[in-house]
């Protein structure tokens, strides 16, 4: 939830920290671990706790590294308001986790805190405001391409990852079908 | 309607991407995928090439596109550079043929699935993708509210009725590897349509169903 506040990212499970913060292989991560992850259950799981039918996009890879398998959870970021935690979650000891109606952020120490004081406030409203750019400049590539011009992809896109690619790509043809079946009906 | 669902609302729509293939393909060798990957179980099969003009892929900036339009037909499918392949079809029970309304038959599901699943095999077989690349797959089933599990075969449908569902939309979502994909093929169809079954007043099918619809699908040739 935080991460998606924060503009989305990915989890790698796996690995733990020793006290010189260097990453080794967590051995509580054997294989029928690993299989366990897995995108369905774990939306399922996370979407429990999201408040007003809201959905954070996530996606579960197994990515093979000298012969272990880690799972690493790709998120997305929210494409129309920030995420609500839908309701309580007590820990084992008996203490708050998750609170219902706090606004989560993963923060620049990349640590999961409640939204609190104007640093964490600002930093949502700039995804936000990035989601919007993205929206006006895709509507804009739409309406030139339909006049046979195209707009120039921002510099930070040329280089995009090929899945971020990917999922624009399904994202636009989603809209795209739904548009035309529309049509069709 | 009391569910306020219009009839022929439905739609399956399937999207599926190599996670790391680590290269792209032109519109050409997209094309000759396409056409490799047809499956022979169906007259109709997913992602099928036309010749005719107005129905054959067409090369877009970001790989082909092919758009299929009928009295009540709607095909739509695209595949992406980087092999990422996006289909949409309206239901095969919402067309006049079927003769039914506001009806999912299950049968006609498992066979859809199985090709989603054989189709998406073939296709990154035909784009050389290592058969160790790990495949995204989504399998999404739209418009489901209010409409009854039902079966194409008359006996069958009578046996089932009174099974609505209360959901509209049912996606499966996972990643599996490419050469898994076959040889798991009838884990990962209960899993997908396991998910879309339940939400028909708890339906599951015995596994003997499974088996039956699943091999009359792999023994079918047109």
């Amino acid at each position: 939830m935080g991460l998606a506040n924060a503009g989305g990212g990915y989890i790698v499970i796996g690995f733990k920290e020793d006290a010189k913060k260097k990453l080794h292989p967590d051995p509580a991560l054997d294989g029928p671990v690993a299989q366990s992850y897995e995108t369905t259950r774990l939306c399922q799981s996370v979407d429990s706790f999201m408040a007003g039918g809201q959905r954070i996009e996530l996606q579960v890879y197994k990515i093979e590294l000298k012969n272990r398998l880690y799972p690493v959870v790709s998120i997305q970021e929210f494409k129309v308001s920030p995420f609500f935690c839908g309701k309580d979650f007590l820990g084992s000891k008996g203490q708050l986790i998750l609170k219902e109606g706090a606004i989560y952020i993963r923060d620049q120490a990349a640590k999961t805190t409640v939204i609190a004081g104007p640093v964490h406030w600002n930093q949502l409203l700039k995804v936000a405001v990035l989601q919007k750019q993205e929206e006006f400049l895709q509507q804009l590539r739409l309406l030139l391409g339909d006049m046979g011009l195209t707009l120039p992809a921002l510099k930070a896109q040329r280089k995009a990852h090929p899945l971020n690619e990917v999922h624009q790509w399904i994202e636009r043809e989603r809209k795209r079908v739904k548009q035309e079946m529309d049509e069709f009906k | 309607m009391s569910d306020g669902v219009v009839a022929g609302n439905g739609y399956l729509e399937v999207v599926h991407y190599p996670v790391n293939a680590g290269r792209t393909w032109d519109q050409v060798q997209l094309l000759e995928a396409a056409r490799k990957s047809k499956c022979r179980n169906t007259g109709w099969p997913i992602g099928v090439v036309l010749s005719s003009p107005d129905k054959a892929p067409k090369p877009v900036h970001d790989g082909i596109h092919a758009s299929i339009r009928g009295e009540s037909d709607f095909d739509d499918w695209s595949l992406e550079k980087h092999g990422a392949f996006h289909f949409v079809r309206r239901y095969e029970e919402d067309s006049e043929w079927s003769g039914v309304k506001n009806a999912l038959f299950f049968n006609t599901r498992i066979w859809r699935v199985a090709e989603v699943f054989l189709h998406c095999a073939k296709l990154y077989q035909a784009l050389d993708v290592s058969l160790t690349t790990e495949i995204s797959i989504e399998v999404a089933h739209h418009g489901l509210k209010g409409r009854d599990l039902s079966s194409s075969g008359p006996i069958q449908a009578l046996m089932m009725s009174g099974r609505k569902c209360k959901t509209d939309s049912c996606t499966w979502k996972n990643t599996v590897q490419l050469g898994l994909i076959e040889p798991n093929l009838e884990s990962l169809i209960k899993d997908a349509l396991g998910e879309l079954f339940i939400l028909f007043e708890f339906w599951q099918p015995e596994e003997k169903v499974w088996k039956q619809v699943l091999n009359e699908f792999l023994t079918s040739r047109i």
